[in-house]
């Protein structure tokens, strides 16, 4: 055997084999596919005017792609109920808001109790969760400053900005979550002119805004248990008016809401999943979940509100 | 730790004074016998030469010593009338000398190569280098003139990619030279270049490894048992010499491959070849040629306006110089770099874009014999590797021109001294000391933006001075004829960033020998790991960040114990060697879910995020069982290695706090290399490689997610406008669920690999010419899956469909490669 020999061996062995597809379609067979299960989402709290709970399907990977143009999978004739250890409530199906839902009347939310989710739905494995209401934590203080600011896009203009954060005193020797929310309601006059442009009268107009936070309005005290915590610097919208219109009251309201752990960690991992998108690079986002055989999150969280009164 | 410790020590006294060794030698006269062991011809120190006494009645009678890396050895014996001492190692002819025995003298031996041998020989000098017959376990070495004959990628001789095919050793994704021992990760291995520490030993995102067979002597794996000598890492160290040099001639070898060359040379400096005053040289360099190959196409296809390219580089540089009888002085180097650049020009502007990494590498070593007993050795040692990308945009317009400038840098730079002491105070003994302290400087993540017209950007994490040291004792001890030992304890340090650690680590392996060719083992050793690679690709890529111990990221540590047992058969050359293992490992780190090696998300920015916040602590733990029957030496050699292992880790913010299989747990691997001398003329290898597929994410469903949200949402529509769910629900984003983590098993993984290499001699030179086909029966092996949708069209004049598949993408099938090698 010469070199040549070997060199036209390898050469024929090539054409036969042939350079076939680098990527190629694993049998569908062989991708293990898990089992449907149902998609749950409940938050309750005892400041809660209803209580209600989404009911959906996941859609498959796999397979054909579910061209249907609704984002929602709604189940509709699943059983729902829910039970704080002593009674027992069926949530009953809304086709208007698409969910399940009851009066907290029917099954008052309280603090520090337990409080159990059953869902069963024809195809699916029945699901079970549980929850426990935290105890609110009282926020202290809501500091309210005003920034002067560039106008984007407009050089030389500055605009006055109005911002609001909330401070409260992290209770000591326990994990605590929270999420802070708010809102602002302002007023201002403006005048109404008719189609020759001449003024006919003056209008008041209420508005209700949600402040805009910078980042994260979930919290949690790792790290810093026991201290005085406070929340991203929330935005006041409508703050800056024409300077035709007159401003009128302006107040703001923050929300101290304090949730269990999965209330945090749940929109944490959706939030991280949603940030890593495809980036090959990063590990996948797992979402975690309280649903025994289900997915999704029920949890509970309860509210203190502070007010501050701008003008 | 502490009661561990001291138990560990008491247990040693015990046990020596049980066996009455530590006044054993006392009392009578005795000799010492020491020396050089070199090879013929080229007075290549040889490393690992087994010494002992000649014409004693039994195997089991003798004790003797090996020669250490710098070829030294010492033996001491009592008083007698004459003394015939044996030199053997594989491949190598067995030397047998004779000397009076009535006093110490320095013995200088030079063994020649097997290869110049006859079978018969070949065989006689096989039977003296038993793995029965060392208490050192886990142990794996391959012969670099092995390494030459195995068929390789491309035919790129690969030391990594041979050591993957070792039981326990299991490699990444296809054609990867990253290395996974034990259920560890490619970080927990310690890879030493001449002492100096090599962080990244990939080339091409991993294709290659950075080491050039021909500049090399000898590379060892440790897997387990590990020597008190060695720390730093949790998993393996791969120790890696450098030839010092011909001495006697000048020589070379090279070779001409499909994507490289390369070429060595070694020989005398001077014209003193041998003794005080001798000197000589070694210098090794292989690059690739893609990009000088693609440049005219790219340039014509593009007008010359658009230039781009890669390739990587290698050199390795060895002096090493006899400054008297007792001290030797060696100066060796490694530099290496990839780089990939793409230039593009247009009358607007112009684009500039590079990528590149690379590892410098920089050792001065001084020899010193303190004695016929003690042999001492100082190792000056640099190392850096560092990753930059840059990026340079100019566009032109009528009345300016915009520069765009970015940098992007990280890396590590070490600075270490060394001290190691061999004593050989008799037969019994060999004690090992050192001490070592290493500053590594390192450069998590920079970048310098700098724009025409706006303020220059510096985002900069701050360098990161620390300084990890370690003080050593071993002892290998020979009690008697059945037992061998090596106790020793390392005691390890790190201090910077605020934190000081101080950990003791314990380390024991022994050998028992029920027959003269059939010993049981055990060993045990703590382990501590103070530098970490931030990896999640897993394939090696230079983004690959090594970060310090922090007072939130804890060292790593790992605890290991092994038993097995150590066959020779004398009579065929086969050895085999059976271990079962476990290994648990704490405070081990990988990157948050969702996190990335991007430090930043947008480099303008100036927000400033602390790689700590994107990693998550915590433990792992492997167990299972390593098979390998091999031959190293005759026609046929090679080896049989089985592998059957879990491995799992659990961390509390990765898969919801429950313990998952990491990418590169496999339960089944085996991997079969053969190599048959056909003729003197022709060379057959081949080798056939299986391993269960990779555990990996992969989505089985996706749902809405609905998190709490708040009423007002919006003012210009009031409450009661808005859908409840819009109320009480933030709007719903579609994730992800992948069920537990790595749950999915990629398919199995296997290959053929075969290839033929025809010598000859001629007038000045010898060439081989190699052929070889890697992956011969042309394998799909899975390197990455992906979701993709594909189109169907409609039947029966149905609208087309969509659906998702799993595509499998494969790098490579049959790769049939054609290499030229000399050598003068």
């Amino acid at each position: 055997m010469k070199p040549i020999h070997v060199f036209l061996f390898i050469s024929g062995l090539l054409s036969l084999t042939g350079c076939s597809s680098l990527v190629q379609e694993v049998d569908p067979g062989k991708v293990p596919t898990a089992t449907a299960k149902l998609v749950i989402h409940c938050y309750i709290s005892p400041q809660d005017t209803v209580i209600t709970v989404v009911v959906e399907a996941p859609r498959a990977i796999i397979g054909l792609t579910d061209t249907s143009s609704a984002y929602r999978k709604t189940i509709a004739n699943a059983t729902v109920s829910l039970s704080d250890g002593s009674k027992t409530v069926r949530l009953l199906y809304s086709a208007k808001d698409l969910l399940y839902r009851i009066s907290p009347g029917q099954l008052p939310i309280l603090t520090g109790k337990i409080y159990t989710l059953n869902v069963a739905a024809p195809n699916y494995a029945p699901i079970t969760a549980q929850c426990t209401v935290p105890v609110a934590v009282a926020p202290a203080e809501v500091r309210v400053d005003t920034v002067r600011k560039p106008v984007t896009g407009r050089s030389g203009f500055y605009q006055l900005r109005l911002y609001a954060r909330l401070f409260w005193q992290d209770p000591v020797g326990q994990p605590n979550y929270y999420q802070v929310t708010g809102y602002n309601i302002s007023r201002s006059t403006s005048t109404l002119y008719n189609s020759q442009g001449k003024p006919i009268k003056d209008s008041v107009y209420t508005r209700t805004s949600q402040l805009y936070f910078n980042k994260s309005n979930y919290l949690t005290d790792e790290g810093n248990d026991g201290v005085q915590l406070s929340s991203a610097r929330g935005e006041v919208q409508n703050f800056y008016i024409n300077p035709a219109d007159k401003a009128g009251a302006l107040s703001i309201y923050l929300t101290l809401n304090t949730t269990d752990a999965l209330f945090y960690k749940y929109r944490d991992a959706v939030s991280r999943q949603a940030d890593a998108g495809n980036n090959p690079f990063s590990e996948a986002v797992l979402i975690p979940s309280n649903i025994q055989n289900g997915l999704g999150c029920f949890a509970a969280f309860n509210q203190a509100t502070l007010s501050v009164k701008v003008r | 730790m502490n009661h561990f410790l001291r138990l560990f020590l008491l247990g040693w006294l015990s046990v020596q004074a049980a066996f009455g060794q530590l006044k054993a030698t006392s009392g009578l006269p005795t000799i010492t016998i020491s020396g050089y062991v070199r090879e013929a011809g080229s007075q290549e120190a040889l490393i690992g030469v087994n010494v002992y006494r000649s014409g004693l009645a039994t195997d089991r009678s003798r004790l003797g010593t090996t020669t250490n890396t710098y070829g030294f050895y010492s033996i001491t014996l009592p008083v007698q009338d004459s003394l015939r001492l044996v030199y053997s190692i594989v491949g190598y002819d067995t030397q047998e000398q004779t000397f009076s025995g009535q006093k110490s003298q320095t013995v200088n031996v030079l063994l020649r190569s097997g290869k110049l041998l006859n079978e018969v020989i070949v065989r006689s000098s096989r039977a003296d280098e038993k793995v029965s017959d060392s208490p050192q376990m886990s142990q794996i070495d391959v012969p670099i003139s092995q390494i030459k004959k195995i068929p390789a990628l491309l035919g790129e001789k690969d030391v990594l990619k041979v050591l993957q095919l070792m039981p326990g050793v299991q490699k990444g994704s296809e054609g990867q030279s990253g290395i996974y021992v034990r259920g560890g990760g490619p970080d927990q291995n310690l890879i030493v270049l001449d002492d100096a520490v090599v962080y990244n030993a990939s080339h091409l995102f991993g294709f290659f490894s950075v080491f050039n067979g021909d500049a090399l002597k000898s590379v060892e794996l440790t897997k387990g048992g590990f020597p008190a000598r060695f720390g730093g890492r949790l998993s393996s160290v791969i120790d890696l010499n450098m030839k010092d040099g011909n001495k006697e001639k000048l020589h070379g070898e090279g070779g001409i491959g499909l994507i490289s060359s390369r070429l060595t040379l070694e020989g005398p400096l001077g014209k003193k070849k041998s003794g005080p005053g001798s000197t000589s040289f070694l210098i090794s360099g292989r690059r690739t040629y893609l990009d000088v190959l693609a440049a005219p196409i790219i340039a014509s296809q593009s007008g010359g306006n658009t230039s781009a390219g890669y390739y990587f580089y290698d050199l390795n540089a060895k002096l090493n110089t006899e400054l008297t009888t007792k001290d030797k002085l060696y100066l060796s180097g490694y530099f290496g770099r990839d780089r990939f650049y793409a230039k593009d020009k247009s009358a607007n502007g112009s684009n500039d874009i590079g990528i590149g990494w690379g590892n410098a590498t920089g050792t001065l070593r001084w020899n010193h014999l303190f004695s016929d007993k003690v042999f001492g050795n100082a190792s000056l040692i640099f190392s850096n590797y560092d990753f930059t990308i840059t990026s340079k945009q100019i566009d032109v317009y009528k009345d300016r021109t915009d520069e765009f400038n970015l940098n992007y840098t990280s890396g590590i730079q070490d600075v270490g001294l060394k001290y190691d002491l061999d004593i050989y105070p008799n037969p019994r003994h060999s004690l090992r000391v050192g001490v070592q302290a290493t500053a590594h400087r390192f450069t998590p993540s920079a970048i310098v933006v700098k724009n025409t017209g706006l303020n220059d950007n510096r985002l900069e994490v701050d360098k990161i001075d620390v300084v990890e040291s370690g003080v050593y004792a071993e002892d290998t001890w020979k009690p008697n004829v059945h037992a061998r030992v090596n106790g020793g304890l390392r005691l390890s340090t790190f201090s910077g960033n605020n934190v000081t650690y101080v950990r003791p680590e314990p380390r024991l392996s022994a050998a028992y020998m029920i027959r003269p060719d059939l010993s049981v083992k055990a060993s045990y050793a703590l382990m501590n790991q103070y530098v970490h690679l931030l990896s999640n690709t897993g394939i090696g890529l230079p983004t690959d960040l090594w970060v310090p111990t922090t007072d939130r990221v804890k060292p790593q540590q790992s605890q290991q114990v092994a038993i097995g047992i150590a066959k020779d058969f004398a009579s065929t050359g086969f050895t085999l060697t059976a271990e079962g293992y476990y290994k648990k490992m704490d405070n081990i780190i990988n990157y948050r879910e969702g996190a990335s090696f991007l430090l930043i998300d947008d480099p303008t920015s100036a927000k400033k995020v602390q790689w700590e916040d994107n990693v998550t602590a915590g433990r792992g733990w492997s167990y299972g069982g390593e098979v390998l029957l091999q031959k190293k030496v005759g026609r046929f050699s090679g080896w049989l290695g089985y592998t059957l292992s879990w491995t799992q880790w659990q961390f509390a913010d990765l898969n919801n706090g429950q313990p998952f299989f990491p990418r590169y747990d496999r339960r089944h691997d085996v991997s079969a290399v053969g190599i048959y001398e056909l003729s003197p003329k022709i060379t057959l290898s081949s080798t056939w490689v299986y391993g269960t597929g990779q555990a990996l994410t992969l989505p089985n469903s996706t749902y809405n997610a609905y998190t709490h949200g708040s009423v007002y949402t919006s003012y210009y529509a009031g409450p009661n406008n808005i859908p409840l769910v819009q109320q009480l629900f933030s709007y719903p984003r579609q994730v992800n669920d992948y069920g537990p983590k790595n749950s999915f098993r990629a398919e199995p993984y296997h290959r053929f690999d075969v290839s033929v290499q025809f010598h000859k001699k001629m007038k000045r030179h010898e060439r081989t010419w190699e052929f070889s086909a890697y992956n011969a029966y042309n394998r799909r092996n899975p390197f990455f899956y992906q979701l993709e949708t594909v189109s169907q069209p409609g039947i029966n004049g149905a609208a087309p469909t969509q659906r998702t598949a799993l595509k499998r993408y494969s790098v490579f099938p049959i790769v049939p490669s054609i290499s030229y090698n000399f050598k003068f």
